[in-house]
């Protein structure tokens, strides 16, 4: 409900008027009473002239001072509250860029874990790989050579094979004196080549 | 200087009572009746006019930032509003507040201007006597701020409760046997605090008036430069402590006005 200084002066003006017999049945003589001196003196007139000044500022400084004086105040606080609630609304923006910034950063961070663990498990894949493939070249190589060294020696005991017939041949032909027809050397050699396999044979 | 002017700029007549006393400067005739006008009336229509002209003129200037004398109004001002009736009034401060900024301000000119030794400067200039005064240490005057602080708290209990509620919630809850008794309790004990503020605002004035005078009064008394500089010493002092009482009680006649109405617009009263 709002107080509208009029009502409160309507108010203290029928109140007042009470005091108007009063103020005129006692000022003729108040203005002796007010010469003695003392400490309660003074006379009605004195309230009646209070009050009229007092309503009269009132009225006045209500309308020329206190409405512009509230008026500045209410515009400052409203201004104020305006100035903080964007304060808090700043704020509040800054804390969700703030929280975006960390949860992208927290996002970067568990992507670059990430790649770095499957770039990891990339590498120790592609090392198996490379092993692996180094170990099977390396095991092709050492089959090759096998087989290689197999075969040179196949080579070097045909060759030798047939060296020993050459000289076998040979001996034959001193000792016995003789050439050894062809069924006789296959004979010789082939009881030569029995005896040597079994020599051979003993020796491992 | 002749003794006689000597008197007049420090104590008219070296009697303590005369400084605080009502004085007829003019006798206004209504007819039949004579009506007549005192110093304190001038001093109160004074204060009125000085308040009427320095007020309005310093809360002209808008702006959201107070610069100069509009600073100081405003620095009072909120001061008032927010850490005196702010606490008691809460949502209803702004209803009551140019009330109390005018009861502050009022009270607050008159003890100044009570300090301030017009009636000398007046005399000095035109040679007539007693236009000044402490207007605030005639009790008249202190009651009639005191009914209409009385007056105000008890029109806005009414006007917030309606008048048979406020008559109703006038006592507190009490067993029913003694509710008439607490009623009258209540309805006296406005009237006590009516009679206590014009009381204490008038003693208060009076006395450090009284007290300057006396102060002043045993340079005529005396005679002696010895006691001459020892007394204007310590009334300078006591000037000073005026200044302050001035503060303090235009601070405690609005703090005292605030809770009342508080009192009275409160739900649980």
């Amino acid at each position: 409900m709002k107080i509208h200084p009029a009502k409160v002066m309507l108010w203290l003006l029928v109140v007042s008027s009470g005091w108007a017999p009063v103020l005129a049945n006692t000022a003729q003589t108040a203005a002796e009473e007010a010469e003695k001196e003392g400490v309660f003196t003074g006379y009605w007139g004195e309230s009646f002239w209070t009050l009229i000044w007092f309503t009269v500022l009132l009225i006045v400084l209500w309308k020329f001072a206190w409405k512009p004086i509230l008026a500045g105040l209410r515009s400052r606080e409203e201004h104020i509250e305006r100035q903080i609630a964007e304060a808090e609304k700043r704020r509040q923006e800054a804390e969700q860029v703030l929280q975006d910034y960390r949860a992208q950063l927290m996002d970067a961070e568990r992507q670059g874990h990430e790649i770095i663990t499957r770039r990891i498990q990339e590498a120790e894949e592609k090392a198996r790989e490379i092993q692996a493939q180094t170990q099977k070249e390396m095991e092709r190589i050492r089959l090759r050579m096998e087989a290689d060294l197999e075969r040179e020696r196949a080579e070097a005991e045909r060759q030798l094979w047939e060296q020993a017939a050459v000289i076998v041949k040979k001996l034959g032909r001193e000792v016995f004196g003789k050439v050894l027809d062809e069924g006789d050397n296959q004979k010789l050699i082939q009881e030569a080549i029995e005896r040597l396999r079994e020599v051979e044979q003993g020796q491992s | 200087m002749p003794i006689d002017s000597f008197l007049g700029l420090v104590n008219a007549s070296g009697q303590p009572m005369e400084e605080v006393a009502s004085k007829t400067l003019f006798v206004l005739k209504a007819g039949a009746y004579k009506i007549p006008f005192t110093n304190h009336m001038f001093m109160i229509m004074l204060s009125a006019l000085v308040l009427m002209v320095l007020l309005p003129l310093g809360a002209r200037r808008p702006g959201l930032v107070p610069h100069g004398f509009r600073n100081v109004i405003e620095t009072i001002c909120v001061f008032l509003r927010e850490d005196v009736a702010r606490p008691f009034l809460k949502e209803r401060t702004d209803r009551y507040i140019p009330f109390l900024w005018t009861i502050f301000f009022f009270i607050l000119t008159l003890n100044l201007l009570g300090i301030v030794p017009l009636d000398r400067i007046f005399w000095l200039i035109t040679g007539r006597p007693n236009w000044g005064g402490a207007a605030t240490a005639n009790l008249y005057v202190t009651g009639t701020l005191a009914v209409f602080s009385f007056l105000l708290f008890h029109i806005a209990g009414i006007l917030e409760k309606g008048l048979w509620k406020y008559l109703a919630t006038l006592a507190p809850k009490v067993p029913w046997p003694i509710l008439p008794f607490m009623f009258v309790m209540e309805l006296l004990s406005s009237f006590v605090r009516m009679f206590s503020l014009a009381i204490r605002l008038f003693a208060n004035i009076l006395a450090g008036h009284i007290l300057l005078a006396v102060l002043l009064g045993f340079i005529l008394i005396y005679k002696n430069f010895m006691v001459a500089s020892a007394s204007i010493i310590v009334t300078t002092l006591m000037s000073l402590l005026e200044l302050f009482v001035a503060f303090l009680q235009a601070y405690i006649f609005t703090f005292l006005t605030t809770i009342f109405i508080g009192f009275s617009i409160s739900e649980e009263h």
